[in-house]
């Protein structure tokens, strides 16, 4: 296990909910790893500090009135007191969370193309850690796109770009943009890259979207109807080489 | 969660927040955090991860000032 590993699988390690042979393999990298020892140590102590209560919201007054006056309300007659107080204070509690929950969600900062390129990096890593990287394992464009069919809504646009210096690898079925979309795994030198590839709603100007998330390179490439998504760790420019193939 | 208003943290995307929020106060498995937010337990694990980071960053730099 490498320390890229470690680094995602620690959370699943420390909440429980990571398989015994992964926990197994991962205690066993961290008695070696120093870095990832203390990355241990401030997650933990993190999840410490998340627990005291000085970090959850209090119910405001003026919600507590609301809950207490809703409570009385509806509350049967003919219950106990405790019975009614443990409803109300229950109804308290909820509404607390609720409120939390929603001034969080509320505070929306990062836009849709962020959003989309964390996902894609994200979703780059996990076909490279968990050896998921192809369903099909092909350089023919005609094994792997007919292999899409029927497991898909839409065809990708499945091309071997050997002769640019981008040789096919082959595909695979992944889940993006809240979506099941065709993942396209190419190849320069030693450099992997995913292209997610998806249709677009409308079919408008093309568009390139250029960034580079967690020292990953990200295109994003609308064109003929098409998304496409890049990742790789390979340069922008060799990337964008890729990018502009597409849709061409 | 006070440490919200820490900028680092504010600028964190609502779904690391729901992640971390229905983990840590709600206490939610991955199994369920996946059904809520209607995404694969992978997904919840990295946007675990992202958002303990970022928290993580947001206290320390807190910290700091």
């Amino acid at each position: 296990m490498n320390c890229a590993e470690s680094r995602l699988l620690l959370h699943a390690h420390i909440d429980g909910e990571l398989d015994v042979t992964s926990s197994l393999e991962l205690e066993r990298h961290l008695k070696t790893c120093a870095a990832c020892a203390a990355g241990q140590e401030s997650v933990q102590s993190l999840k410490t500090a998340l627990r005291g209560s000085q970090l959850r919201f209090d119910a405001p007054d003026s919600l507590r009135r609301q809950v207490r006056l809703v409570a009385r309300g509806s509350s049967d007659k003919t219950q106990p007191g405790l019975f009614r107080s443990l409803l109300l204070w229950r109804s308290v509690a909820f509404g607390a969370t609720a409120v939390a929950l929603l001034a969080i969600l509320l505070r929306t900062g990062i836009s849709g193309a962020d959003q989309l390129a964390s996902e894609a990096v994200s979703g780059h890593v996990r076909s490279l850690m968990a050896g998921h990287l192809t369903d099909v394992a092909s350089g023919d464009q005609h094994t792997v796109k007919p292999w899409f069919d029927g497991k898909l809504d839409f065809a990708p646009d499945v091309k071997d770009f050997a002769a640019e210096g981008f040789p096919l690898v082959g595909g695979r079925l992944d889940y993006f943009d809240g979506r099941a979309v065709a993942a396209l795994v190419y190849r320069r030198n030693k450099h992997f890259i995913n292209v997610f590839v998806w249709p677009a709603t409308n079919t408008g100007a093309e568009k390139t979207k250029t960034q580079t998330r967690r020292g990953y390179s990200v295109i994003y490439r609308e064109a003929n109807g098409l998304h496409h998504c890049l990742v790789s760790d390979l340069n922008k420019t060799e990337l964008s080489e890729l990018a502009n193939l597409f849709g061409r | 969660m006070r440490a919200c208003y820490a900028p680092r943290w504010k600028r964190c995307h609502w779904q690391f927040r729901e992640a971390l929020v229905l983990r840590e106060l709600e206490g939610l498995s991955y199994k369920e955090i996946a059904e809520v937010a209607a995404v694969p337990v992978g997904t919840v694990m990295s946007r675990l991860a992202r958002a303990r980071r970022q928290l993580q960053g947001a206290l320390n730099r807190k910290e700091k000032v």
